[in-house]
């Protein structure tokens, strides 16, 4: 599984692209849910308010593989 | 008619309203109901779901047989549902255009050996939400559409066509004026692929403006929802409406964030088809009492669906 480690309190921008059609980045637990679209840069502002794992996903079907499209962001203190 | 309909009398005992659960009575009774005062006599349909046609994988190795057996399992019902439904993914995703096609063919070709004659069809992510439901609409015609049954109104949302999984406010707009016509206390059957409500949406198990069509279901008195996608039976109410996930027909999936990741439960080769079956729905004469049998295609060689594990 992908994961993603963040610091707590400590903010981060994702840059998120695509270089093949277009995906999602959703985030439930933090209210995040963002498109990423061929050609263009994506930018997802996160500020980690409590420590823990969150799931992210792609939230856009993009056909095989689409279900692996998944991890977790943990935050540690 | 007799069958997957012998527990009303407990049920209307248990008195939850609608849908309710009683355990281990299958079989338990078998009064033939007639009809009477006007009414038509009790049925049942069945809900067939996530067939994926084409998967191929460790989940299930058995992939390329386990739709014919669900469709001889079928068959083999002591009656003849009055209809069977397909809750999306009829096919497994595929990014060539000629595959998915091919699958579709395929999954038609399988199906049409079902004695039942009418079959409702609706497509789910891995059918539709590449294309939008183009291939889907050329095999299997409209992705939401409604039909009328015996005094029930059943209607069929889409909500995978838009891959961002969102119905859209034209499709809810055909909703409300689809309904708007029936009196609050009439029956109303939703087929639908993915959740309507929240169940998940960390697993994209949810809907993004489901909570939208809810809120205009909600108009009405006796709404029940059967979907698929979350491959394994799951009951829950919104306010008065009832939703009932059934099993998939490939493989299981895990209970709602039980773990990390979402992942196929391993297939185990002692029971290479357990968490796979259907579900069979019977209706009383009210027309407001939903009986559900799940049914399973496991330790039968699925020439006859195994015991039911319950009904509500």
């Amino acid at each position: 599984m992908r994961r993603l480690h963040l610091k707590l309190g400590e903010p981060v921008v994702l840059e998120l692209t695509t270089v093949d059609r277009k995906h999602g980045f959703q985030v439930s637990d933090l209210n995040i849910d963002e498109s990423i679209e061929p050609g263009k840069v994506t930018r997802v502002r996160i500020v980690p308010a409590k420590a823990g794992t969150l799931l992210f996903h792609c939230d856009v079907f993009c056909g095989s593989g689409h279900e692996e499209m998944a991890g977790e962001i943990v935050v540690k203190p | 008619m007799n069958g997957p309909k012998g527990r009303r009398e407990l049920i209307k005992l248990l008195g939850f309203g609608g849908v309710v659960f009683a355990s281990g009575l299958a079989g338990a009774c078998t009064k033939i109901l007639r009809k009477s005062g006007g009414r038509e006599d009790d049925f049942f349909f069945v809900q067939l779901s996530d067939t994926h046609w084409g998967f191929k994988g460790p989940p299930n190795p058995e992939a390329a047989n386990t739709l014919r057996q669900a469709v001889r399992a079928v068959n083999a019902l002591p009656q003849e549902p009055d209809f069977v439904v397909f809750t999306g993914d009829l096919t497994h995703t595929t990014d060539d255009e000629g595959e998915r096609h091919k699958r579709m063919r395929e999954f038609k070709a399988i199906v049409a050996d079902l004695k039942v004659p009418v079959r409702r069809y609706m497509p789910g992510e891995h059918d539709a939400s590449l294309d939008q439901g183009k291939a889907f609409q050329e095999h299997f015609g409209a992705t939401h559409y409604s039909f009328d049954h015996k005094g029930i109104h059943f209607a069929v949302l889409d909500n995978v066509s838009d891959a961002q999984a969102a119905i859209g406010d034209a499709q809810l707009d055909w909703l409300l004026a689809d309904l708007k016509p029936l009196p609050a206390d009439a029956p109303i059957v939703v087929f639908t692929h993915r959740p309507l409500f929240d169940l998940a949406p960390q697993w994209d198990w949810a809907t993004k403006d489901g909570s939208k069509a809810i809120d205009l279901l909600q108009h009405w008195k006796n709404v029940t929802v059967f979907y698929g996608h979350i491959h394994q039976e799951h009951h829950f109410r919104t306010g008065a409406i009832a939703h009932h996930a059934a099993q998939s027909l490939i493989f299981p999936l895990p209970a709602p964030l039980s773990q990390p990741k979402r992942a196929p439960v391993p297939w185990d080769p002692a029971h290479p088809r357990r968490g796979l079956g259907y579900r069979e729905v019977s209706v009383d004469e009210s027309r407001l009492v939903l009986t559900l049998k799940e049914d399973s295609l496991e330790g039968t060689g699925a020439a006859q669906p195994a015991a039911a594990s319950g009904s509500y």
